[in-house]
């Protein structure tokens, strides 16, 4: 097993597709082991398919990506303009908000940020903020999906883990707003500094509020509604998603009346993309997770993590920051998928809230994805705005800062994580 | 040509698929709650994925969506990258490979086995979207390999 994770790192430094490297290196393991059949790795990489409760991601996917043609941006981005455009740096306000907002339709960090950076980029380079600021702004904002629900990075460690995704997305969402008042905190800091303009002289009258908010109802409603759903117990989060989907779809057909087949059929396009992508990674880590089950990793580490003698809180300390520093260069969802089975049977038999455990590690993972040298959200705003890595980094520590901020005071306050899902869910 | 037309087919199965897995767990979720539960549900969205999944990967792989870590490999001069990627292509098409012939053995070997739900659909309609899903991938490959090995040959 240890070659097998030694030709994953070989493998991964030789700039294969990470994906192809963990199943190379998952199906090496096999061929070591004369007495598993052959056949077993076809057979592992198909039942991860077979997972009913994975269903989740593509279904939780495929709405995000409809909710998204059948014209919510728009409405959101106008809400989030009422809400905001009036502050100091108005359009950076704006951008927090939306991203907040959309973060209740979109689940994914990089999706978030390329968009946003997409739409809002250009009017704030033109209002003469630096294209650092920009790509920062545009990329850290985007992690508040990963908190928000629903949220791929919570539901892949909710059904690997299995813990209750309707708690990991309630608590989610307190870690969300945490997320987003740091940030908005941290523009109105750098706004007053360089003198950054708001957009509107005036806040917004109350009725102008009241008219945008009821515009995008259907989608501010929508991570409620979720939750409501996944309450009751009825439901399954794959049957949540399923019905998120044809939720979606309604709204764009009957009352947003935007949703034509030319953007069902590209929704369905990068759904497909989307999933590709998610669903064969989670497929072939099958191979290297067997096989780190069959040398007992995860009793392993559950016995030299209780060795340690250490309070459960400096463990998880402790994991947090090596799951920090091994997302620099690992893919946030490569190392849910991975970890989530040898970590959660350590931390029960440490005793610790597993809903709590699973935000922080979601979080602290997805940080990965806005940091040097590796980051995918990092890459993608840097290369839309046409900005160097460098400047990304000069204007950008600040929400970094925020950032880790934001995870530090829920764990040490974890109220902020577990208050909503004890109400919820009770427990 | 005739890889044009499977690249289409190949996406609009893809996209069928996962709209009938949402579709199919929706029904299944909807029919429970209405008090009529629905036994095929579950094996149809299943079912569905797999076949999803494969095909997908396949259009994952050729828009150039599965992520990689070029951390050292883009400190190399241009041909030393274009050799290294031929390495990385020959170890995939290897795998790939590996994934279609015992994907065909387990196909073969499970072809008594029928779902549980949906009595008399033999378990080898979803043990197949393996090899084919890998045949795919391995086509695209082989074409990558064809590229890179073009371009190394055109480098100065």
């Amino acid at each position: 097993m240890i070659l097998s994770l030694l030709l994953f790192l070989l493998l991964l430094l030789m700039g294969m597709p990470v994906v192809f490297a963990i199943g190379i290196a998952g199906f090496v393991f096999f061929l070591q082991q004369p007495e598993l059949q052959l056949t077993m790795p076809t057979q592992l990489i198909l039942s991860e398919t077979q997972v009913f409760t994975l269903l989740a991601i593509p279904t939780f996917v495929l709405a995000g990506n409809l909710m998204n043609e059948a014209g919510v941006t728009q409405r959101l981005l106008h809400f989030a303009s009422v809400l905001t455009g009036h502050l100091r740096g108005g359009l950076a306000q704006v951008s927090v908000v939306l991203s907040t907002l959309m973060g209740g339709v979109s689940g994914s960090a990089i999706a978030d940020a390329a968009m946003q950076a997409r739409i809002l980029g250009p009017g704030m380079l033109q209002r003469g903020y630096t294209r650092g600021l920009v790509a920062a702004l545009q990329g850290f904002t985007g992690l508040i999906a990963v908190a928000i629900p629903p949220s791929i990075g919570l539901i892949l460690y909710g059904s690997i883990g299995q813990v209750s995704v309707g708690q990991l997305f309630a608590g989610g969402l307190g870690m969300g707003v945490v997320l987003a008042s740091l940030y908005m905190l941290v523009v109105s800091l750098i706004a007053r500094a360089r003198g950054y303009q708001p957009e509107q002289p005036r806040p917004a009258t109350p009725r102008e509020v009241v008219l945008a908010f009821l515009g995008s109802i259907w989608a501010i409603v929508f991570p409620i509604v979720l939750l409501l759903a996944l309450r009751g117990g009825v439901f399954v989060p794959s049957e949540v998603g399923a019905a998120a989907a044809v939720y979606a779809l309604l709204v764009g057909l009957l009352i947003y009346r935007e949703l034509d087949w030319t953007k069902l059929q590209r929704a369905l396009r990068n759904t497909v993309a989307d999933v590709g992508m998610i669903s064969f990674l989670i497929a072939c880590s099958a191979l290297l997770s067997y096989g780190m089950k069959w040398e007992m990793f995860p009793q392993n580490l559950s016995a030299f993590l209780l060795n340690l003698k250490l309070p459960p809180e400096a463990v998880v300390a402790l994991v947090l920051v090596f799951l920090l520093l091994l997302g620099t260069v690992l893919d946030s969802t490569v190392m849910i998928i991975l970890l989530t089975p040898i970590l959660v049977p350590a931390m029960k038999a440490l005793g610790v809230d597993l809903v709590h455990f699973g935000v922080l590690m979601v979080m602290t993972s997805a940080i990965g994805l806005l940091t040097p040298p590796v980051g995918l959200s990092m890459y993608s705003v840097c290369s839309i705005l046409g900005c160097t890595v460098r400047e990304y980094i000069q204007e950008g520590w600040p929400f970094f800062l925020a950032a880790l901020g934001a995870i530090l005071l829920a764990f040490f306050l974890p109220g902020v994580v577990t208050f909503l899902p004890r109400l919820l869910f009770g427990g | 040509m005739l890889l044009t037309w499977i690249h289409k087919t190949e996406e609009v199965l893809a996209q069928v698929f996962l709209a009938m897995t949402t579709l199919a767990v929706f029904a299944g979720g909807l029919g429970r709650f209405l008090g009529y539960p629905l036994g095929w549900s579950m094996d149809l969205a299943t079912f569905c994925f797999a076949w999803a999944v494969f095909l997908s990967a396949d259009v994952a792989l050729r828009q150039e969506r599965h992520v990689s870590v070029e951390l050292l490999a883009r400190r190399l001069p241009p041909k030393g990258q274009l050799g290294l990627k031929l390495v990385n292509l020959g170890l995939i098409a290897l795998f790939l490979l590996a994934l279609l012939v015992y994907g065909l053995e387990l196909a073969y070997s499970t072809r008594f086995r029928t779902f549980q739900g949906i009595p008399g659909l033999s378990y080898t309609w979803v043990t197949l979207s393996v090899p084919v899903g890998s045949l795919l991938l391995l086509l695209t490959t082989f074409q990558h390999i064809q590229q890179t090995y073009r371009r190394l040959k055109e480098a100065p």
